[in-house]
């Protein structure tokens, strides 16, 4: 049963990982705004492209 | 040159047979051969595709955009005291936050994160369309001006916000802070009950010790990290001497921690760090979902309606200087021009003024002013430019105080209902869980004592009200939402349910705020009614007067495809009405000779010859008379007005409305005859209201407020109906009773579990279990009872 000592430390470690990356994210801001990354995702960076695509009227 | 590609097709059928659409706002042109409304919008069309930019239009709903506004209107920004309150420097930039007004789609998003493609001395620019303000990073030479005007050239209003009152910052420390908590407790509560579920599957030996210290090391993030809150919140509430829910959290958790530690140490399994987490991350949740309704609406833009203007011209050995308001010193001679307000009490120098103090009175025609006279700052100067001595410094002058005043009246922000249940609930089971810590401590051991009082305190803890309760709340406050009701203090939804007395403010509540043209009456026939139209729209097209606006606005409506005619400038006469020479005829448009108190009347002159005369009436909202009469029934109803009396009998005579009536009254007698009552409801619109706001226990502004009166109401009718405030009320009773239903299941699911306790048949897996189990139900019935409904159903 020594494994279970190493998994259950390997498991804190990667839980710790992630609550890290998740502070950091956090702390620069990664959530401040929830609405409207999920607007600009919908908009071409290239206005020419958009064009012969067409329709994206409301 | 212009790039016909970007015009939907669909414009170029319509265009044949009705008169054209506005290529860039859409809407109709003065004639059926014109591309644009007006030269704004052609000057915008031609911009947005100079930069490549056309595509704006596939994306774009039209819909208020008409390009109408000039870069002057910013020049006072570029004043470098003025521009030091907007701005932040950094090392090679400096940032600046707008209000964008007029966010309504995508393209907003797309055209105004393309402003650095646009402008060079724009870096980088970044909306946030929940609040709509736009953050741009500036060259730190750029002036204000240009970018102000460059945004408002593409149709949409700027707001710049001062540094010293961006919400934004300081709610982004704390929203950051928030979702780190929730993040972290979610973490850790999965791991402890990950380690919780292979003790419950049965490990035992080392390995159970192993499990349960890593559990408990998981568990001081909990104690001291996560649930800090909940400390900080007691300690706050014990100074104030009031009741809270975090009493029992925090007991809660800093006694089954203690015990549990104790616990481990000395081999006991009454572990309860699990419990602990989940009670933790669960209260921690549902409070980022009430909070998170509360961020929304920081009111950062709703400085439309400034009582003071941004920069004073005063004139200093004859130079003429603009400083800013609040340096201006007692003597000081001020210049005010047209439509500007006047920024301190002063004394008049000029031999007459036309003044328009709807801000102090809540009467909205103009008043007129000679020399010598005093007039208070905040109001506003429809005549020709006037000189005036100040006579007191801004923070003294009459209507800041009162502001400052209201400002300074902090609310409770309590659940007072809410926290009345929770209160009594939490004393029995805290007196039970005492009660098994004397009686088994002393019957059996001191050991067992504690652990039945853990599981009491644990199975009984607040869940209904720490988690139920803001879920109610939330859920009443989306409904608001859904009606168009912008809600600024969550804890006066709750509040409504218990309202007795209703003041209404008259004017711009009950009635619209402006006068409107009641009837117009021609008195010759030669001329068409679509002539005397015109006429009247290019006499008045210039005028600040109050009738004028409601001119403009009544000849607008009333046909479309007017037109100003640029080449005829009407001359205004101060009090003696306008001018104009139109066509070679003398037109003049003045008030009756035959004076009325009760009506407004107007007449229009050919050659001094009367063709038309004009109707004024301060129209009462329709649904008015219904609201008050429905209000009537079971509670009772106030008019609580600044206008004169003959004013306020005629409308009650009018709605038929026969309760108690207050004319005549400043903000602070109205203020005054509020706090003489109990469970208080204000509904006003006026900077004379403010105090009123903070009076009652519930302040309610509707729509047209100036941002003084928005500032210190606790609701917000965006939608200017009235009828809504008794679904309002109905809504709050909705929640109080879906809170003390919540209540009732608590107490016997509580005096069950309790008795279980007290005979020792709980063990941790069943407090474990219970206690998430039970809030969840709870919160699963809240969200059912307070679902979204429409109008007419609740």
């Amino acid at each position: 049963m020594e494994v279970v000592s190493l998994l259950v430390a390997l498991a804190m470690l990667m839980a710790l990982f992630f609550v890290l990356a998740f502070w950091w994210a956090s702390k620069n801001g990664q959530w401040d705004d929830l609405e409207t990354p999920a607007f600009r995702m919908l908009l071409d960076d290239n206005p020419k492209q958009v064009k012969t695509k067409g329709e994206k009227n409301e | 040159m212009r790039n016909y590609e970007a015009i939907p097709a669909q414009t170029a059928i319509d265009s044949s047979t009705e008169p054209a659409e506005c290529k860039h706002c859409g809407n109709i042109c003065p004639s059926q051969e014109d591309e644009f409304c007006c030269s704004g919008c052609e000057s915008v069309y031609q911009f947005i595709n100079s930069v490549d930019l056309a595509d704006y239009y596939k994306f774009k709903d039209k819909k208020g955009l008409r390009a109408e506004s000039k870069k002057e209107k910013f020049f006072d920004f570029d004043h470098a005291d003025l521009r030091e309150k907007y701005i932040r420097h950094y090392k090679d930039k400096i940032e600046l936050k707008l209000f964008i007004e007029g966010i309504h789609c995508t393209a907003c998003l797309w055209i105004l994160e393309k402003l650095p493609q646009i402008n060079n001395r724009i870096f980088y620019t970044q909306l946030n369309m929940t609040d709509s303000v736009l953050k741009l990073h500036l060259h730190p030479e750029a002036q204000l001006s240009d970018i102000l005007g460059l945004i408002s050239d593409l149709g949409y209003k700027p707001h710049p916000i001062k540094t010293n009152e961006d919400q934004s910052s300081l709610v982004l420390k704390e929203k950051r802070s928030a979702i780190t908590k929730l993040g972290v407790s979610a973490a850790v509560t999965g791991n402890i009950m990950l380690m919780t579920t292979s003790l419950y599957g049965g490990a035992d030996g080392i390995d159970a010790q192993l499990f349960h210290w890593i559990s408990f090391g998981l568990a001081l993030i909990i104690v001291f990290y996560t649930s800090a809150e909940f400390y900080t919140n007691s300690l706050r509430s014990l100074k104030q001497r009031t009741f809270s829910v975090d009493y029992s959290l925090a007991i809660a958790v800093l006694f089954g921690f203690s015990i549990s530690t104790y616990n481990l140490i000395i081999g006991d399994d009454a572990i309860y760090f699990d419990s602990i987490a989940g009670l933790s991350f669960l209260i921690l949740s549902s409070r980022y979902f009430l909070k998170y309704a509360t961020w929304k609406n920081l009111g950062n833009g709703k400085e439309q309606n400034p009582l003071s203007p941004r920069l004073v011209c005063i004139v200093e050995n004859g130079v003429e200087k603009s400083i800013l308001p609040e340096n201006i010193k007692p003597g000081s001679t001020i210049k005010v021009e047209t439509g500007k307000r006047i920024p301190v009490d002063s004394k008049l120098i000029s031999e007459e003024a036309t003044i328009d103090e709807s801000v102090v009175t809540g009467e909205n025609l103009a008043q007129k002013k000679n020399s010598n006279d005093i007039i208070l700052g905040g109001t506003r100067n429809l005549g020709k430019a006037i000189y005036l001595v100040s006579t007191k410094t801004q923070n003294e002058s009459y209507i800041f105080e009162v502001l400052e005043e209201a400002k300074s009246l902090e609310k409770s922000e309590n659940m007072e209902q809410a926290n009345r249940y929770a209160k009594v609930l939490s004393l029995v089971s805290h007196s039970f869980a005492l009660f098994a810590i004397v009686y088994f401590g002393l019957t059996q051991s001191f050991n067992e004592g504690f652990n039945i009082a853990l599981s009491i305190l644990i199975i009984s803890c607040p869940c209904a009200f720490a988690i139920a309760t803001p879920l109610s709340i939330r859920k009443a406050y989306d409904q608001l939402v859904s009606w168009g009701v912008v809600v600024k203090n969550l804890y006066s939804i709750e509040k409504l349910a218990s309202v007795k007395n209703v003041f209404f403010d008259k004017t711009g509540t009950l009635t619209y705020p402006e006068f409107q043209i009641e009837k117009l009456v021609q008195l010759d026939e030669q001329f068409s009614k679509k002539e005397i139209l015109n006429i009247l729209g290019q006499l008045e097209k210039y005028s600040k007067h109050p009738l004028a606006a409601s001119i403009r606005s009544y000849v607008t409506e009333n046909s479309p495809y007017w037109k100003d005619e640029q080449n005829y400038i009407p001359q205004e006469t101060l009090g003696r009405g306008v001018k104009l020479v139109y066509k070679n005829i003398n037109f003049s448009i003045e008030g009756a000779e035959k004076p009325q108190d009760t009506q407004k009347i107007l007449v229009l002159k050919r050659e001094n010859q009367a063709i038309a005369e004009i109707y004024f009436k301060n129209m009462i909202r329709p649904e008015s008379a219904h609201v008050l009469n429905e209000l009537n029934k079971s509670l009772t109803v106030h008019i609580l007005s600044g206008d004169k009396d003959p004013q306020v009998s005629r409308f009650c005579k009018e709605v038929h409305f026969d309760g108690a009536k207050y004319s005549e009254k400043t903000p602070k007698e109205k203020a005054e005859i509020l706090s003489r009552f109990n469970d208080t409801l204000m509904i006003g619109d006026g900077v004379n209201d403010s105090l009123a706001f903070k009076k009652a226990n519930v302040g309610v502004a509707t729509q047209g407020s100036v941002e003084v009166a928005f500032k210190s109401s606790d609701l917000y009718l965006d939608a200017a109906q009235i009828s809504l405030i008794p679904s309002m009320i109905k809504l709050s009773k909705k929640l109080k009773n879906s809170i003390k239903t919540n209540y009732r299941i608590s107490i016997v699911f509580n005096s069950f579990f309790i008795s279980l306790a007290l005979l020792g048949k709980i063990n941790p897996l069943v407090a474990a279990v219970i206690m998430p189990a039970s809030s969840f139900l709870l919160s699963l019935k809240s969200l059912y009872v307070m679902r979204l409904q429409n109008k007419e159903e609740a």
